[in-house]
């Protein structure tokens, strides 16, 4: 048995349209390791949290659709469970913090009764229990007066320290795989960095696994281990976080790496990467990225890449590195 | 929205310390104490409750009691309210009269609050088909006119303060289910809802205790409005000889009484006071529901 907690094989994520399904994952797989970040990049729209709903089995209804592939999840997959055995395994073997705090707590209920719930859902406190170990959770977060806080309403806390009691619910039942959508986007900058080094500290302390998607390389740099980069459903590049930065092989990973604000003086203009991402129900014939792409090639027109490894655990989707 | 709290996100809570204690019921009945209207209803409703159950203690006569020698007399020292056309206490069956008024208007009520709360949640949650059938079923209640659907089913089923409640309860849960229906088809795409799926709940625990908690406010707020029209109903059915029937007395058979001319010009105390009651005991209710209203709305500030 390889040391992989979870493992995505050839996963494709549809939703039905009037004009057919559309697929918003096409075939991607990715393994993480135990104790390890996987952290996932891309623009809006490439399929990044679609990819962590299917493994949670909540994409939209009632259009979303897994059409293909396996989740191994410790061995058994995910898309074959009941429903029970997968609503067991949500919250409490996988838990995921959302992106936006403000909204991802139910505004009628105390923060404490709400971590109190996921702990009596699956951990099957009652009472004091159940109050206290909430009380132990907010504590854990950094949360200042936990024993108070834990009586306010969502609507009395700041959007950082309702992240952290996102957090705390994430975590109240030690889940093996922590998927983290965004969860510093909606955040200002101080706040983004206690709560991106609470979670490493959960990592480190529970040998968590984490799944952590965004869109800022900065905070890549900062949590993962391991990168992989989204491109219209398809990973275009996977690599470690080292060889992504030092050594980015595809021309997109490259674009994006220009187009960050570091060594920029007054007065130098942005880079960005020309045009637009396509519509998924127009995806261009051949490389995906072909379109918007400097050094594109007449086959990159014609036919699409297929993943190559270009050096050991550097995987790259594109006809230059072939 | 945050710019103050981003530099101490130590100093959590923008609350002052007296809202530590917050039960909801002490937040509703703090902003409901400056509400005159709502604080003269919840008065006279208590006031009501309380004489409809300690009935007995209250009145000086039985509620039956027949008395040939003093029919149809004027309020005096001995019958506050003189009597009726039997020579029974008029003041005695208006206080009785009133635990039918009340007890046709919770029941109904709580039918209502129940069949529409469930219909309106399931239907809205689940969409599609389950909700084509409930809403159809809705709007086949909603186009017969309400009293005149009353008045035949009274007539089929037989007058009496059961099917009385029944009725009321029947007829009154699709607005109830519309409105319940309506906040939860926009709740369910809130994103807490998402975050407790993927915290593990399943679709009954989320609907049970997430959703329906949340569309509690304007269901209460209905529910008291409901009261009052039980409340009307009851009157109005008894009026027409559909509700309650005598020797049982309620406002709306006492108010039958006017149907005689000579009553209506020369014995007012006979339709005065049930008439007095009804009127009062349904501005009470709606008053006390305008300020629930208020109260539960999150968007009126303190």
């Amino acid at each position: 048995m390889n040391t992989s907690l979870i493992e995505v094989q050839d996963l494709v994520s549809s939703f039905r349209s009037p004009a057919g399904p559309t697929r918003v994952v096409d075939g991607i797989s990715f393994t993480i390791p135990k104790g390890k970040v996987l952290g996932m990049v891309g623009e809006s729209g490439c399929g990044k949290s679609i990819t962590s709903l299917s493994i949670m089995r909540l994409l939209p209804q009632p259009n979303g659709f897994i059409e293909s592939g396996r989740i191994l999840f410790d061995g058994t997959d995910l898309l074959e469970l009941s429903l029970e055995r997968m609503e067991n395994i949500r919250g409490n073997e996988i838990a995921m913090v959302f992106q936006e705090p403000m909204t991802a707590l139910n505004p009628i209920f105390s923060v404490g009764e709400q971590i109190g719930e996921v702990l009596q859902t699956h951990r099957g406190m009652k009472g004091r229990d159940k109050k206290e170990k909430a009380v132990e959770l907010l504590r854990l977060v950094g949360i200042p007066r936990p024993d108070r806080i834990a009586e306010e309403y969502p609507h009395q806390l700041s959007g950082g320290m309702r992240q952290r009691v996102m957090i705390a619910m994430a975590l109240s039942c030690d889940p093996k795989l922590l998927i983290a959508d965004e969860p510093t986007t909606a955040l200002d900058v101080t706040i983004q960095i206690q709560i991106l080094d609470l979670i490493r500290d959960f990592k480190d302390k529970l040998g968590t696994s984490i799944l952590f998607i965004t869109h800022d390389l900065g905070v890549i740099a900062e949590m993962a281990d391991e990168v992989a980069v989204m491109y219209l459903g398809k990973i275009v590049e996977l690599a470690s976080v080292c060889d992504i930065f030092d050594h980015p092989s595809h021309p997109y990973t490259k674009g994006l790496m220009e187009s960050r604000l570091v060594k920029k003086r007054k007065g130098d203009s942005l880079i960005c990467i020309p045009g637009m991402v396509p519509s998924l129900t127009n995806k261009p014939k051949g490389c995906a990225f072909s379109p918007r792409c400097s050094d594109c090639m007449d086959i990159c027109r014609r036919e699409s890449p297929e993943l190559k490894e270009i050096s050991p655990a550097h995987f790259v989707r594109c006809w230059l590195s072939n | 929205m945050r710019d103050a709290d981003s530099s101490c996100d130590e100093c959590p809570t923008q609350s002052d310390p007296v809202q530590t204690e917050n039960s909801t019921l002490k937040t509703v009945l703090n902003k409901i104490r400056n509400n005159a209207l709502a604080i003269f209803g919840l008065c006279f409703l208590s006031a009501l409750i309380l004489a409809a159950v300690f009935a007995p203690w209250i009145t000086f006569f039985d509620r039956d009691h027949i008395d040939m020698a003093l029919i149809s007399q004027p309020p005096s020292l001995t019958h506050w309210l003189g009597t009726d056309e039997l020579g029974r206490d008029v003041y005695t069956r208006l206080i009785y009269g009133a635990r039918v008024s009340l007890s046709v208007g919770l029941v109904s009520t709580c039918i209502s609050v129940l069949i529409g709360v469930f219909l309106g949640a399931v239907g809205g949650y689940f969409g599609k088909a389950v909700d084509s059938i409930i809403m159809r079923t809705v709007d086949v209640f909603m186009c017969f006119p309400f009293y005149l659907i009353a008045v035949v089913m009274a007539a089929i089923i037989g007058p009496s303060i059961l099917n009385l409640m029944f009725i009321a309860g029947i007829l009154n849960w699709p607005k109830i289910s519309r409105i319940v229906r309506a906040e939860v088809l926009s709740l369910k795409h809130r994103e807490f809802i998402e975050a407790s799926r993927a915290l593990g709940l399943s679709s009954g625990k989320i609907i049970l205790k997430h959703i329906i908690p949340n569309t509690m406010a304007p269901v209460i707020v209905y529910a008291t409005l409901g009261i009052a029209q039980g409340i009307l109903m009851e009157a109005g059915m008894s009026y027409l000889g559909l509700g309650v029937k005598q020797p049982i007395p309620s406002w709306g058979n006492m108010l039958a009484a006017a149907q005689d001319f000579s009553v209506l010009v020369a014995q007012w105390w006979l339709w005065i006071p049930p008439g007095a009651m009804v009127f009062l005991s349904v501005l009470s209710i709606n008053f006390l529901g305008d300020g629930l209203r208020d109260a539960l709305d999150p968007k009126i500030a303190e």
